[in-house]
């Protein structure tokens, strides 16, 4: 599982270099998201323009990321694809993130 | 242009390393579908699988299942076969295929547990059946 990781200001930008956020990879995203939280991490943004598709495990571990914050700071998510961002209505997860269509809004606001 | 219909059987290892070139492999088989269909079909055929790896089969990398793929000009047909423990017909027709919680509650948020909904979401046809020990899920999106 490959991330590039990128700090704007007081924001962790985290872009995701993986075509698939799947089964196969959710286990160590979510390790690798926590540990950047852990270490300070409190504002992040999740990138996820190389994502071609995303399932339940991925999903399951960008919410588990979430809550692993502990309602302090923030997670905002930006650069979905279209079927992407279909996954996150069509299980109304873009009731709980923000999502966003560009980097820089994201981290901005 | 339509595409003309194609079709391609693969037999698939249970394990979650193989979901994803059998996915390629979907997407070779039915180049003319739209981007944001081919996402998603590839979620609920993800789904399909891991649940077939994981749960039917026990995530024995000794095993394998089978995987129908036809694709037309008006939709794609999924056909997904395996001789598990599969799960009780009545079962998976009672989940439901809207996902409620509270988005405002934190612990309420869901970490697992989504997969036959969003495959039900997803798709327009779902057929589950079990028939002389074999488990099929049969699933259709028009697009």
């Amino acid at each position: 599982m490959q991330l590039v990781t990128e700090h704007v200001a007081d924001t962790l930008v985290v872009a995701v270099q993986e075509r698939r956020l799947d089964a196969t990879i959710a286990p160590a995203f979510r390790s690798e998201l926590c540990r950047l939280i852990d270490d300070g991490s409190k504002r992040l943004v999740l990138d996820l323009a190389e994502v071609r598709m995303i399932d339940s495990s991925g999903l399951g571990a960008i919410v588990s990321v979430f809550k692993h914050l502990g309602g302090q700071g923030r997670l905002r998510i930006c650069n979905l694809q279209d079927g992407v961002r279909a996954v996150f209505k069509l299980t109304h997860m873009d009731r709980v993130f923000e999502l966003f269509d560009s980097r820089q809004a994201a981290v901005g606001g | 242009m339509p595409q003309a219909p194609a079709s391609l059987r693969l037999t698939v290892r249970a394990d979650v390393a193989a979901i994803a070139p059998a996915c390629e492999q979907l997407r070779a088989v039915c180049p003319a579908m739209p981007p944001e269909a081919a996402s998603l079909v590839e979620t609920a055929l993800s789904e399909a699988m891991t649940n077939v790896i994981e749960h039917s089969l026990g995530g024995d990398a000794g095993r394998s299942f089978e995987v129908q793929l036809n694709c037309a000009a008006a939709g794609i047909e999924l056909l997904i076969e395996d001789d598990g423990s599969g799960l009780s017909p009545a079962l998976f027709a009672a989940m439901p295929a809207e996902l409620r919680f509270d988005p405002d509650d934190l612990e309420s948020l869901p970490e697992s547990g989504m997969g036959i909904a969003l495959i039900k979401s997803i798709m327009d046809e779902v057929e589950y059946t079990q028939d002389r020990g074999i488990n099929r899920l049969r699933l259709y999106k028009r697009y």
